[in-house]
């Protein structure tokens, strides 16, 4: 039976294989995705100590990493049975928005954009970001940089880095923010509000 | 000048470096002045076909994130060695392993086993594991296989540089970038980063004090401006080289090693234990058992990203019983 694959599969954050097999008048018989890779955290995270979780699972993934920070956080919570202090809550939700909105930028622009704007029958080889900001102009690639910067931003000084964030314990933060730093944040998100 | 010839790749990690390499933003802007992509799997939709399609040396340069857990990871290390006239661990788990070298204190099978069974979210009454070959109605389907031991890149093909970081920062890149701009890359074997420890560059006050309890860092609100370690908090910064800029410490965390080890420095444990013991103030054997007993983990905590660089390696396989 002949075969197409498509390896690796790109413009997303994991690995992955497509193999398509067709019948002798080239109809798909059936297509296949695997996952090629396994790091096994659910095992080596074991004997590890709880509170190093928010720090350990962020590596799950380096496009979202805010995500898994955040939920090992709140497992710790759970663990210790404490609840986080109304300010805390403020900023570990301050630091979430701001993860969402990389997160989303980063996907929207930087791996799925290029099929809507360019187009599943462009050239494979322009069909990216570097292609989409040559269609689009430098003008609204460099405001496209720019807002995702900012998210980033606020994220990096919060949680010590945007990629991989540190800042979770059980039952708070280990840093607060200053006044300086909420006035940044807040110019940051209205601009973000209006991109 | 012609532009140069690009290559970056993904083996066994998260794709943290290569947000990384987005976030030097509009400098991204300058590498593709200066560069062409060949192939980058998170961005751009180059296949493998493309790039043993190329003669060998035809990729000037390749940042390779990402361990060696897998015979694929280890496969496209190879196969990018070959085409690559310079080819850089980049990122912490290519230069000593990083968190996917915690696997080594494991092995395949209990991990493919506790991941697709035992653990408690999965439902798989029949016990199904991943196969190498999986043979299907339509013909043969083929994974790669699961490596009992985390490798390192240079432990698998030679590499010309190492740019550490969990991810690298991008002050890092951008100054990597400049230098392939100018063709002023350092000599061959370097570490892209300053040679000093963390320790250099963490702006808490050092006051030669002795410890003399463990403290894990949620059980302390540490004093703001003090040496965590000197405070009882484990901090990995005296044994790991420098170049974040204390990021972690600066937001109240103590140091995990994410730099690996400085200049000079073969095992980033060893001489962890070696700070930590010499801070340690304990009047008799007693008391040096209980400290030691108060730091939980410590082989996880010690060589949370270089174990697969360490002189241990891994876990000791259980011998096996002969009848």
């Amino acid at each position: 039976m002949n075969k197409i694959t498509i390896d690796p599969i790109t413009r997303l954050e994991g690995h992955g294989k497509i193999e398509i097999f067709l019948t002798q008048d080239g109809d798909v018989a059936n297509a296949y995705l695997q996952v090629p890779e396994l790091r096994g955290f659910e095992k080596f995270c074991q004997g590890r100590p709880v509170e190093e979780m928010p720090r350990i699972t962020t590596r799950i993934c380096g496009v979202c990493p805010g995500a898994h920070h955040i939920a090992s956080t709140k497992a710790t919570d759970a663990v210790y049975q404490v609840e986080p202090t109304p300010t805390a809550k403020k900023i570990r939700d301050l630091f979430y928005c701001a993860h969402m909105i990389h997160s989303h930028a980063a996907h929207f622009y930087v791996l799925a954009a290029p099929d809507f704007v360019l187009g599943p029958t462009s050239n494979p080889k322009e069909r990216n970001i570097l292609g989409l900001i040559a269609k689009l102009g430098t003008e609204i690639g460099l405001e496209v940089i720019k807002h995702r910067a900012f998210a980033q931003e606020i994220q990096a000084v919060i949680g010590g880095k945007a990629t991989h964030p540190v800042c979770g314990l059980p039952g708070g933060m280990s840093k607060a923010i200053i006044e300086e730093e909420r006035k940044d944040f807040e110019e940051k998100a209205k601009s973000l509000v209006d991109f | 000048m012609d532009k140069l010839k690009l290559a970056l790749y993904w083996a066994g990690s998260c794709g943290g470096c290569d947000v990384a390499v987005l976030d030097i933003n509009d400098n991204i802007l300058k590498l593709a002045d200066i560069a062409d992509i060949l192939f980058w799997p998170i961005a751009l939709d180059f296949k493998y076909t493309d790039v043993e399609g190329m003669d060998d040396n035809y990729i000037d340069v390749c940042l390779f994130n990402g361990a060696i857990i897998t015979s694929e990871n280890e496969r496209i290390a190879r196969l990018l060695r070959a085409k690559s006239k310079i080819l850089i661990a980049f990122g912490s788990c290519s230069c000593f392993g990083g968190i996917p070298a915690l696997a080594n204190f494991s092995n395949s099978a209990d991990i493919m086993n506790y991941s697709y069974i035992a653990a408690p979210s999965n439902d798989n009454p029949t016990g199904t594991l991943p196969q190498v070959l999986t043979k299907v109605d339509e013909g043969i389907l083929e994974l790669p296989a699961l490596y009992d031991t985390v490798r390192t890149l240079a432990q698998v093909v030679p590499v010309e540089y190492f740019l550490p970081g969990c991810p690298p920062p991008v002050s890092l890149i951008i100054d990597l970038v400049d230098k392939l701009a100018k063709n002023e890359l350092p000599a061959i074997g370097s570490t892209l980063t300053p040679e000093k420890t963390v320790c250099d560059e963490c702006p808490l006050k050092k006051e030669n004090k002795c410890i003399s309890k463990i403290f894990r860092p949620h059980e302390l609100i540490p004093e703001p401006e003090r040496c965590l370690l000197e405070q009882g908090i484990i901090c990995c910064g005296p044994a790991t080289r420098s170049g974040c800029g204390a990021a972690c410490i600066k937001a109240g965390m103590p140091c995990r090693g994410c730099f690996g080890p400085p200049e000079g420095i073969t095992d980033q444990g060893a001489k962890l234990v070696s700070s930590i013991a010499s801070i340690y103030d304990a009047e008799n054997e007693d008391e040096i058992t209980r400290m030691v007993n108060e730091i939980v983990d410590p082989a996880g905590t010690f060589y949370r990203f270089a174990m697969a660089d360490s002189i241990l390696r891994r876990k000791r396989f259980q011998e096996k019983t002969h009848e």
